[in-house]
């Protein structure tokens, strides 16, 4: 396991340039000579584009443990937000280049030439698949997922699924792809295997999972303030080869918290029978985690990210926490061999969580731990560039791991920079999906 | 050091029933089933891809009513229209002919 997280990504992202690239010459294969750049060869690159667009966008949500572990959930997150974004203007500019050149060869007005391709051979469902793929972009805007709860943003998301199978059709029977079999096939391979990835990954190892290591709640133990560790029970744990640093997504089946999977990671070194995460209540569905009855069943998805020692490439390391993102740091504490300074910054005396056992590791491994407590305004505490070359004067010849809130962790980011620190050397995953 | 696994010998309030019972099945055979589930998604995933790709149509449906639009895009030409009207019936017998034979590579219908 010693995949180079950036040169995966590196290798991923030149994967999907090729296959762009390759999409956008299938458009041009049945294209008229001498090619001519008109609104009808943009109606037919973009459409083929963003059907391409798709495809890669459920590959990349598809919980693929290549990509999860290879890239990290939140960077794939990221590129699936920026392939919607891209998506969205690929599919508006199909249908307006469409329109316009079907406006141009009858000399008829827009609207009259909206109608008339609306009313085309499969155009109806196409267009019905089209108008759904809107109505998820637009729940996904940040401003519309502020304002609905996660398992209704989820629950439009599903719809998805529905979205590309009416879009199907029109593409594969569409005039870029129709008389080319070979297309054809490799354009069906492109979604079959995209939508199997998603069954595998998504439905049948869960479900395998669940079966497989009985998950359930062993106890809840408070750790500070509004925060508390869950112990889970399972059998075969061992199988599930749990790296520092790496985190599930949990649903806990009672009434109340079925619905939402939450991604928390595991606070301790996994044993054969044991896992631990920690919760801070954020929200209400966090927050009901606190009163989960012992004995609640579990599933667990993962594990996933790629926060791990296989992003090492220095001697040392220093590992930076902020509040509750303390616990895939704690995990790495203790993981990780050689050299590890551990700054560990909180609000309060009453918010550092796991204080014993972070000590307790600390002396056991002799690495060193930092902590940085006070309010964030305060100079003394600030996580400038002086301020971190002061505490830890060997910072740039470290790996730093990061896990903060996002302002937190832009803060420290920037503060790292001032410090010297090369971005390559900086490993961080941020949960805010 | 492994601090999880010290979690199991730490003084608990109360004992939990959780019902686990000893798993049947080993490690080996389970991983034999996870790599054969897999295998079978991928097989199920090809034919279903290559039955859907050859079921395919070979002549778009649009295409017919597209290549009834003048070849021009001069909106006074009118004599193009008798040609493009021709064309139409021609492509519309070509996606006939395939549907009862072999009519796959007839691209004749592009504009």
């Amino acid at each position: 396991m010693s995949t180079n997280p950036r040169a995966f990504s590196k290798l991923v992202k030149i994967t999907i340039a090729i296959g762009a690239a390759l999409a956008a010459l299938v458009s041009l294969v049945n294209a008229p000579a001498p090619l001519a750049v008109d609104s009808a060869l943009i109606a037919h690159v973009s459409g083929l584009l963003a059907g391409y667009v798709v495809a890669i966008m459920v590959i990349l949500m598809s919980r693929a443990p290549s990509l999860e572990r290879g890239i990290g959930a939140d960077r794939l997150a990221r590129w699936h937000g920026r392939g919607g974004r891209v998506f969205v203007v690929l599919t508006l500019t199909h249908a307006l280049a469409a329109i316009a050149s079907w406006a141009a060869s009858r000399a008829t007005d827009p609207l009259t030439a909206t109608l008339a391709v609306l009313g085309l051979p499969g155009l109806a469902a196409a267009t019905a698949g089209t108008v759904l793929f809107l109505v998820i972009a637009a729940a996904s805007i940040r401003m519309a997922r502020r304002k609905v709860s996660y398992e209704t943003w989820h629950g439009i998301h599903l719809l998805t699924y529905v979205a590309l199978a009416l879009s199907f059709a029109h593409e594969l029977a569409g005039p870029n792809l129709a008389g080319q079999p070979i297309i054809q096939v490799a354009w069906s391979l492109l979604f079959v295997y995209s939508l199997a990835l998603v069954a595998r990954y998504r439905l049948l190892k869960p479900l395998g999972q669940a079966w497989r290591h009985q998950l359930r709640v062993e106890r809840v133990v408070p750790e500070a303030p509004g925060v508390v560790s869950i112990i889970l029970r399972g059998r075969h744990l061992e199988e599930l080869q749990v790296e520092a640093g790496q985190f599930f997504r949990w649903r806990f089946l009672t009434r109340e918290t079925w619905r939402s999977a939450h991604p928390f990671s595991v606070s301790a070194a996994a044993s054969d029978n044991l896992l631990r995460i920690t919760v801070k209540a954020l929200g209400s569905g966090t927050t009901l985690l606190h009163s989960i009855e012992p004995g609640t069943r579990v599933l667990a998805e993962g594990p996933y990210g790629a926060m791990t020692a296989r992003q090492r490439r220095q001697r040392s390391v220093l590992l930076i926490a902020g509040g509750v993102g303390i616990t895939p740091m704690r995990a790495l504490f203790e993981e990780l061999d050689g050299d590890v300074t551990l700054l560990y910054r909180a609000s309060s005396e009453a918010d550092i969580v796991f204080r014993d056992e972070l000590q307790e590791i600390s002396a056991i491994r002799d690495g060193t731990i930092i902590w940085m407590v006070g309010r964030s305004s305060d100079p003394a505490t600030s996580m400038v560039g002086d301020n971190l070359t002061r505490l830890v004067p060997d910072i740039t010849d470290r790996d730093v791991y990061l896990c903060a809130s996002p302002g937190l962790t832009a803060a420290v980011r920037t503060g790292l920079a001032e410090a010297g620190v090369p971005a390559s050397q900086v490993h961080e995953e941020v949960f805010t999906f | 050091v492994t601090i999880a696994s010290d979690l199991a010998n730490r003084p608990r309030p109360h004992t939990i029933d959780v019902g686990l019972a000893a798993s049947q099945v080993s490690t080996s055979t389970w991983k034999r089933v996870a790599h054969f589930g897999t295998v079978t998604t991928i097989s199920v995933a090809t034919v279903v891809g290559v039955s859907m790709g050859l079921a395919a149509p070979a002549v778009s449906p649009v295409a017919p009513v597209i290549a009834a639009a003048p070849a021009t895009t001069d909106a006074t030409a009118t004599a193009p229209q008798a040609t493009t009207i021709d064309a139409t019936v021609t492509t519309a017998q070509t996606a006939s002919d395939h549907h009862h034979g072999d009519g796959r590579g007839d691209d004749g219908h592009r504009r």
